[in-house]
C-alpha cells in the first residue's frame, strides 16, 4: 500500500495501530447504550503517535446524528470532553476516531475529513462490526488520504492498516478475569483468590507438558518425524529447570519454611494483641 | 465532594436529586446489597487509570445502578489529581465532576454515583480521609461502596480488588462523632467491624463476551508468572508496613496515657484547690463570714481535651488488615514451595 504516493502526507504513513482493551470494551458498551433507532455510534480516540505507530489508549463518545446527507455532531459536548480528558490524561492527543459498523460511508467520509482531519493531522478511524457481519467482532482500522490538490479537495481514501491489540501485564490479569464470564450461566464471576489462579497455571502447565511428552513418544516411535527447531526448544525449556544438589535444596527449602513460619507465628501473635486491645477498649469504655 | 449547584446546572441537579431519592426510597427497604457487580470495562478502566498514574495513589468515581440486593457498577471515571487544597481547586473539581455526569448522561450511561475507587500500596488504604470520604457518600445513598485496587499486587499475577463498606455501627458512630467525646461509646465497635466486605462478582454483556472470544484466539493466556518463586521483597515491604503501622499505633497510645496522666495531675490539683476553698470556706462562716463561690477555681482550670478514639481504631484496623496479607503472602508462598519440592524429586 505505500507504493502510491497517495497515501502519504506530511507526517508521513501510519503503519500500525495498537489499541488497548478498555477502548474496545468502551466502544462496545457506548454501542449497547445506544438510543433507539440508531444504527451506529462514533466517538473519538485518544492516545499517542509514534514512529508510524499510533497507541490508542482510551476513547469518548460523540452523540451525533445521521441525516440524508449530512452528519450532526454535538462539538459542545466533545469540546467539552476533551477537556475533561486532558486534566486526567495531558499526554493523550486526539489520534482519529470510531465507529461501529464494518462498512465506511459516505457519512464516514465527511466526519473524517470535516471534523478530525482538523484535530489532527492524520487521523485514523477504528471499526468495530457490531453487528457481527463476518461472524466475528471485527476491529480494523484504516488511515485516510486525502485526494485532491490542496486548493481543490476532494473526498478521501481508506487504506487498511495493521491493526493489533496491545494488553499490559495488569491488563491481561484483567481480561483473563473477565475470560471467565464467558461460561457462567449468568455471564457473572467470582473474584479469583491468588490460589485459585495458581492452580490453573499449574493445571495449565501440567497439560502443556503432557502435550510435549506425547510428541516426544511419537517422535521416538517414528510416527512423526523430528523437527531439529522443535527439539532444541524443547531441551530449552528441559534444562531451564535449576538442577540442585539434594541436600542443597532441602536446606534451601526448609530455610524458606521456616522464615515464613516465623512471619506468620508473627503475624498471628499481632493479631491476638490487637483482639485483646479491642475487649479491653470495650471493657473500659 | 459536595455538589454545589450551578444556576445552569439547577435542571440537572435537580434530576440528580430525584435519582438519589428515588435510590434512598430503595434503601429505605430493609434490602442491603449482598455483593456488587462489576462490569468488565469499570475493571479495565480502573486497571488502566491506577497503571497509568503510578506511582502516585489515584481515585475515580464510579457510576451504576442498584438492583434489588446487588449494586451494579456500570461505568467510571477517573477524578483529576488536585494541585492544591484550597477552595478554587475544591470548585474546580466539583465543576469536572458535574460536567462529566452530564455529558457521560447524554450517551445514556448510569448517572447515579455509587461509589469510588481508590488504588492502593500493599493494603495501606485505611485513614481518615477515606473514612471521612465514603462517610459522605453512604449518607448520601446506603449502598456505596468503595473499591481498593492495588496496582503492584495485580501484577502478581490475579488481580486485587475489593469492595468495602462502612458498617452501620461505625456509621452512627461517626455521625455523633462519638470518638472525640470524653467517653468514647464504642458500643462493642471493634477494629474489625470499621469496614465490610462485599463480595465482587464480574459480568460482561454478550458483545463484550464476543470481543473476549476473539483474544482468546490470539493472545494465549499463560500466566506462568503467578507462578514464580515467592519473592521476598514484597513480604519484606508488606512487613515494613506493618511496623510503620504499630509505631503509630504506639504514639497514639502514648498520645492516650499522656492525656490520662494530665487528667489525672488536673484531677488532683482541682480537688486540691477546692478542698482548700472549702477549708476557708468552713473558716469564715465559723468567723460569721460571707462564703466565697467556687465557681472562679472551676473556670480558671480547664479540663484537658481527649484525644479522639477513631485514630487508634484506624492504626488498629490497618494493622490488622497486613497481618491478613502477611498470613495470604505466607499461605501462597507455603504452596508454591511444596509445588517447588515436587518438581525437584
Amino acid at each position: 500500500m505505500a507504493d502510491g504516493p497517495i497515501f502519504l502526507n506530511e507526517r508521513g504513513l501510519s503503519l500500525e495501530v495498537r489499541v488497548q482493551p478498555v477502548v474496545l470494551l468502551t466502544i462496545i458498551d457506548h454501542f449497547t447504550r445506544r438510543n433507539e433507532n440508531q444504527k451506529r455510534v462514533i466517538g473519538t480516540l485518544l492516545g499517542s503517535v509514534h514512529d508510524g505507530i499510533v497507541e490508542v489508549s482510551n476513547c469518548f463518545a460523540l452523540p451525533h446524528m445521521d441525516a440524508a446527507a449530512d452528519v450532526h455532531l454535538d462539538l459542545a459536548h466533545h469540546k467539552l470532553m476533551l477537556r475533561l480528558h486532558k486534566r486526567i490524561a495531558p499526554r493523550e492527543q486526539v489520534v482519529g476516531w470510531y465507529t461501529t459498523g464494518d462498512e465506511i460511508t459516505s457519512h464516514s467520509v465527511t466526519v473524517h475529513t470535516q471534523f478530525y482531519s482538523d484535530l489532527t493531522a492524520s487521523p485514523i478511524l477504528l471499526t468495530v462490526d457490531t453487528a457481527m457481519r463476518g461472524g466475528k467482532l471485527g476491529v480494523q482500522a484504516f488511515t485516510g488520504a486525502p485526494l485532491g490538490t490542496s486548493d481543490r479537495p476532494g473526498g478521501v481514501v481508506f487504506a487498511p492498516v495493521k491493526c493489533e491489540v496491545k494488553m499490559f501485564e495488569a491488563d491481561r490479569v484483567g481480561i483473563n478475569l473477565l475470560q471467565r464470564t464467558r461460561a457462567a450461566p449468568n455471564r457473572a464471576t467470582p473474584l479469583l483468590t491468588e490460589l485459585d489462579t495458581l492452580e490453573a497455571s499449574i493445571i495449565k502447565l501440567q497439560s502443556h507438558l503432557a502435550t510435549a511428552v506425547a510428541h516426544v513418544e511419537k517422535v521416538l516411535a517414528g510416527k512423526v518425524p523430528s523437527d531439529a527447531e522443535l527439539g532444541r526448544m524443547l531441551s530449552d525449556a528441559a534444562s531451564s529447570v535449576p538442577k540442585f544438589e539434594a541436600a542443597q535444596f532441602e536446606k534451601l527449602f526448609n530455610s524458606n519454611l521456616q522464615d515464613l513460619l516465623m512471619v506468620m507465628y508473627l503475624s498471628s501473635l499481632t493479631r491476638t494483641q490487637l483482639s485483646i486491645a479491642d475487649r479491653l477498649n470495650s471493657a473500659v469504655f | 465532594m459536595s455538589r454545589r449547584a450551578n444556576k445552569k446546572e439547577e435542571q440537572y441537579q435537580q434530576q440528580l436529586a430525584a435519582a438519589a431519592a428515588a435510590a434512598a426510597a430503595a434503601a429505605a427497604t430493609p434490602n442491603k446489597i449482598t455483593h456488587v457487580q462489576l462490569d468488565g470495562l469499570v475493571v479495565l478502566k480502573i486497571i488502566k487509570h491506577c497503571r497509568e498514574s503510578l506511582p502516585d495513589l489515584v481515585n475515580g468515581q464510579l457510576l451504576g445502578l442498584v438492583q434489588d440486593s446487588r449494586l451494579e457498577v456500570t461505568n467510571s471515571f477517573a477524578t483529576p489529581a488536585s494541585r492544591s487544597n484550597d477552595g478554587e481547586a475544591d470548585q474546580e473539581a466539583d465543576q469536572y465532576q458535574t460536567d462529566m455526569l452530564r455529558l457521560l448522561r447524554a450517551i445514556n450511561v448510569d448517572y447515579l454515583l455509587v461509589g469510588f475507587y481508590q488504588s492502593t500500596y500493599l493494603g495501606s488504604f485505611l485513614n481518615t480521609t477515606l473514612i471521612e470520604t465514603m462517610f459522605d457518600y453512604q449518607r448520601e445513598i446506603e449502598e456505596a461502596v468503595v473499591l481498593i485496587y492495588d496496582p503492584l499486587r495485580t501484577t502478581q499475577g490475579s488481580i486485587s480488588l475489593k469492595a468495602y463498606r462502612l458498617t452501620q455501627a461505625f456509621m452512627d458512630l461517626f455521625k455523633d462523632q462519638g470518638f472525640s467525646a470524653d467517653s468514647p461509646k464504642l458500643n462493642g465497635l471493634t477494629h474489625e467491624t470499621i469496614l465490610e466486605e462485599v463480595p465482587i462478582q464480574i459480568y460482561n454483556t454478550h458483545l463484550a463476551n464476543a470481543l473476549l472470544l476473539e483474544w482468546e484466539s490470539t493472545h494465549a493466556d499463560d500466566m506462568f508468572e503467578r507462578a514464580d518463586m515467592p519473592t521476598t521483597t514484597l513480604l519484606e515491604k508488606n512487613l515494613d508496613l506493618l511496623i510503620d503501622a504499630i509505631d503509630d499505633l504506639n504514639a497514639e497510645q502514648n498520645k492516650f496515657s499522656a492525656y490520662q496522666r494530665t487528667l489525672s495531675r488536673y484531677q488532683q490539683s482541682l480537688s486540691m484547690q477546692l478542698q482548700k476553698r472549702r477549708q476557708e470556706n468552713e473558716a469564715r462562716i465559723a468567723a460569721g463570714e460571707q462564703p466565697v463561690s467556687e465557681a472562679d477555681i472551676l473556670s480558671a482550670n480547664r479540663a484537658p481535651v481527649p484525644p479522639s478514639h477513631l485514630d487508634t481504631l484506624l492504626y488498629t484496623n490497618q494493622i490488622g488488615q497486613y497481618c491478613k496479607q502477611v498470613n495470604q503472602f505466607a499461605s501462597a508462598a507455603f504452596s508454591k514451595l511444596y509445588v517447588a519440592e515436587r518438581l525437584q524429586k
